[in-house]
């Protein structure tokens, strides 16, 4: 069975290596290339590939852009961002987007192979170096909803010291670390338990050390 | 309020008014302090004339201190106060303030031209004679920053002849030294000795201790230009009996200057050394001076919003009277000035009256160098990323593809380091999570990394105002920030770094807090160094339009950034 694949980057000399690796996997039919976000979604709406190779930063839409319509519209297309960008804020972005496959274009030829395929078979794919966020996010996005509801109330300060508690800090350390007095960070863990809707003694701590390495 | 308790204010007011006219120049941070109590007052009296004159003193001092956003902002505005109370006497001498600061701090000798003319010609409706001869002063000088020197030179001689059919003192002793200068701008140096010459005879009547030293100073000053040596020591020795009536590290400094430049055309070398020793140590003390007066101004400055609720203590306060009484001397002189000369330029050297403008100008520049920095930092961040590191990019994932053989890994190995080595820069010079995903982001982003490549703990809590930022806004704070990480992590010896973000009514507030060893931060200033970093950030914070406060002692070091949202909007 042939895959239907697109290619959208603005660079064309980019473009143009990953068109001949494109070409040179079996099962794999290129069907089209856009130079911006814009032409790459009408392309998508035209060809119906089943994978679109989309650049983070493009004109007119970014990649992300694009993925987020065609997911709306439920096309069954799917997409594999490519970016030079390997900051984890970008990375969960593109997961939260719905992206399939994130590839950092250091290595982009090099897994062009696997992530093509993976994709392909229904699977995600994220390039070596930054596997780990997969890992983490998918832990994360594996949580209970319930949980991750509550979890998402907490503040950004309120979240920090679950972190530190996760490690084993005291709440004096903590409180240090902050600038906040020993007490504060008492009342901080009070609400933080509170908020999470753990009970008992140490809550708080093994709450932190269950989900020590998604925090 | 008592009629006598009102009574009493207002002279204390007008007092301490005229204490502020010598004590700005020499001690400007000083002089702030005795705005503020002039603030209280104002406030106490509720007269909206009082608080013109107290906005329009503060404007003043900023000419001083050089901050022309500031002094132009309260000009305009004590402007706009005095032409709606129909202050002519004000107007006037408001509109001459502004073409004083437009033509000494900006270069801006057009629009100066335009605001002496509306000064000269609200005087002259007005009939307020004695002071047009002033604003024709002021007018030739114009003239002649804008080439017409020979223009320049009739008005004042023309002015100057009027004035001795008169018999009006200062207005010829202002004439001739405006004169003086002029020729030595022009280069004509025995012309301006002789103007300064012709002063003399004119100081006993005037008998002002002030106007003695300025005048001895210029003929020293151009005596030397002259070569004529003999007179420059006589001058500069008369000069320095009257030095301590300002008493100010900058009169000293050119004092010194001046005689040490003389004994060595002399051959004095012994003297020479004497007062090179002398001169290099005012030289340090003006520079840590002015560090520590901007710093003070802006202590004071913005102390003064925070003690608006302090009008009681002016019953009480004997201390202000104590004060008032202290500075009768100094007072005697200066409402002699402010009446007749309303000298609000600053009186220096002929040299410092020329080199004032570069000064202020390097200080616009400083400002505007920032900005453009800024840009550039962002365009080539830009461009690294997207040119240079997309062909970086292309060149790797090409040589992946060719055949194996033993130089292929190594070119590899070399193009990642590139790669790597282009993404630090390129993120060092401009944090693209900022546009993105905004500062909250992007300080998380800068603290994770700090505790990486440092083990300083690093935490930040912005979330509560980033929503409300312009891109300017941001990449200042941004970079306000990142400055103080890399200072506490450079020289503080932290174990933790706190960043925390307050959104108040008017205005947004970011703390960063270390526990580290400190700093003194009067020290820190005088130090060129180390203190451009400070500056910057100082400078940064006045640029969008906020405050930086500094408080540093062993136990740790908080500075706050304030910033209106009302700016921030805009």
């Amino acid at each position: 069975m042939q895959h239907k694949v697109i290619i959208a980057d603005d660079h064309p000399v980019f473009r143009t290596g990953i068109r001949e690796v494109v070409s040179s996997i079996a099962g794999m039919v290129l069907c089209g290339e856009a130079q911006n976000g814009l032409e790459a979604y009408q392309l998508i709406l035209a060809t119906l590939p089943d994978i679109a190779i989309l650049d983070l930063e493009m004109p007119v839409l970014s990649g992300l852009d694009v993925c987020e319509k065609v997911l709306s519209e439920k096309h069954s297309t799917r997409c594999i961002i490519l970016t030079m960008h390997k900051e984890r804020r970008y990375f969960e972005d593109a997961m939260q987007k719905g992206v399939m496959g994130y590839l950092l274009k250091d290595n982009a030829v090099d897994e062009l192979v696997l992530c093509l395929n993976a994709v392909a078979g229904g699977q995600q794919y994220v390039s070596a170096g930054i596997e780990h966020y997969l890992t983490a996010y998918n832990r994360q996005d594996g949580l209970p909803d319930e949980v991750r509801a509550r979890y998402d109330t907490l503040t950004p300060t309120e979240k920090i010291i679950v972190k530190l508690v996760s490690q084993s800090i005291t709440s004096q350390e903590i409180a240090d670390n902050l600038f906040v007095s020993r007490n504060t960070i008492e009342n901080h863990r009070a609400n933080i338990t509170r908020k999470l809707g753990v009970e008992g003694k140490n809550s708080l701590l093994k709450f932190a050390i269950q989900y020590k390495d998604i925090l | 309020m008592g009629q006598s308790a009102a009574q009493d204010s207002l002279r204390v007011f007008n007092e301490l008014d005229s204490v502020l006219n010598v004590k700005y120049q020499a001690d400007p941070a000083g002089a702030l302090t005795v705005l503020q109590r002039l603030d209280s007052i104002a406030s106490f009296l509720g007269q909206d004339s009082l608080k013109m004159r107290r906005i329009a003193d503060n404007a003043r001092v900023m000419v001083v201190l050089g901050f022309a956003d500031d002094a132009m902002e309260g000009f305009f505005t004590s402007l706009k106060m005095a032409e709606k109370l129909k202050l002519p006497w004000h107007i006037a001498k408001l509109n001459y303030n502004i073409a004083i600061a437009y033509q000494t701090m900006l270069g801006d000798y057009t629009r100066a031209y335009d605001h002496i003319k509306t000064a000269y010609n609200v005087a002259v409706s007005n009939k307020l004679y004695k002071d047009t001869t002033f604003y024709n002063y002021a007018i030739a000088e114009n003239m002649v920053m804008q080439g017409k020197t020979e223009e320049g030179i009739a008005l004042l001689e023309e002015n100057v002849a009027n004035a001795k059919k008169t018999n009006r003192y200062i207005m010829i002793l202002g004439g001739l030294e405006t004169l003086a200068f002029i020729y030595y701008k022009t280069g004509q140096n025995e012309r301006s000795y002789n103007c300064m010459y012709e002063v003399l005879p004119y100081l006993p009547a005037i008998n002002n201790d002030y106007q003695y030293l300025v005048c001895y100073i210029h003929i020293a000053e151009m005596a030397v230009e002259t070569n004529r040596w003999d007179t420059a020591v006589r001058y500069v020795q008369l000069a320095h009996k009257y030095a301590p009536i300002v008493n100010s590290a900058d009169w000293y400094y050119e004092l010194y200057s001046q005689e040490a430049n003389i004994y060595y055309h002399q051959k004095d070398y012994r003297k020479t050394l004497r007062a090179h020793s002398r001169f290099s140590r005012y030289k340090d003390s003006v520079l840590k001076k002015s560090y520590n007066n901007k710093i003070a101004a802006l202590t004071a400055k913005y102390g003064l919003e925070k003690k608006q609720a302090q009008i009681a203590m002016l019953q009480k306060d004997n201390a202000l009277h104590t004060a008032t009484v202290g500075q009768h001397k100094m007072q005697r002189n200066a409402t002699m000035l402010a009446s007749t000369l309303m000298l609000v330029v600053v009186v220096t050297t002929f040299r410092g009256r020329m080199n004032r403008k570069t000064k202020d100008m390097r200080e616009a520049f400083s400002r505007e160098l920032i900005r453009t920095q800024e840009e550039d930092k962002q365009r080539i961040a830009r461009e690294m990323h997207d040119g240079i590191g997309q062909n970086i990019l292309f060149i790797r994932n090409q040589v992946a593809m060719q055949a194996d053989d033993e130089s292929k890994a190594r070119l590899i190995e070399a193009l990642d380091s590139t790669i790597a080595d282009v993404r630090n820069i390129s993120k060092d010079l401009y944090p693209n999570q900022l546009d993105k995903y905004g500062l909250a982001a992007a300080v998380n982003a800068l603290a994770e990394k700090t505790m990486e490549m440092t083990g300083v703990f690093v935490s930040a809590d912005l979330e509560a105002i980033a929503a409300t930022m312009t891109p300017d806004v941001k990449i200042g704070c941004y970079r306000i920030i990142q400055e103080c990480i890399t200072n506490t992590v450079k020289h503080a010896n932290a174990r933790a770094i706190r960043i925390e973000g307050e959104l108040q009514k008017d205005r947004m507030i970011i703390v960063v807090k270390d526990n580290g060893k400190g700093f003194d931060v009067g020290t820190i200033a005088s130090k060129a160094q180390s203190s451009f970093g400070l500056l910057s950030m100082d400078e940064r914070a006045r640029m969008m339009g906020g405050k930086l406060d500094i408080d540093s002692s062993a136990a740790g070091t908080i500075i706050t950034i304030t910033l209106p949202l009302a700016a921030n909007a805009a």
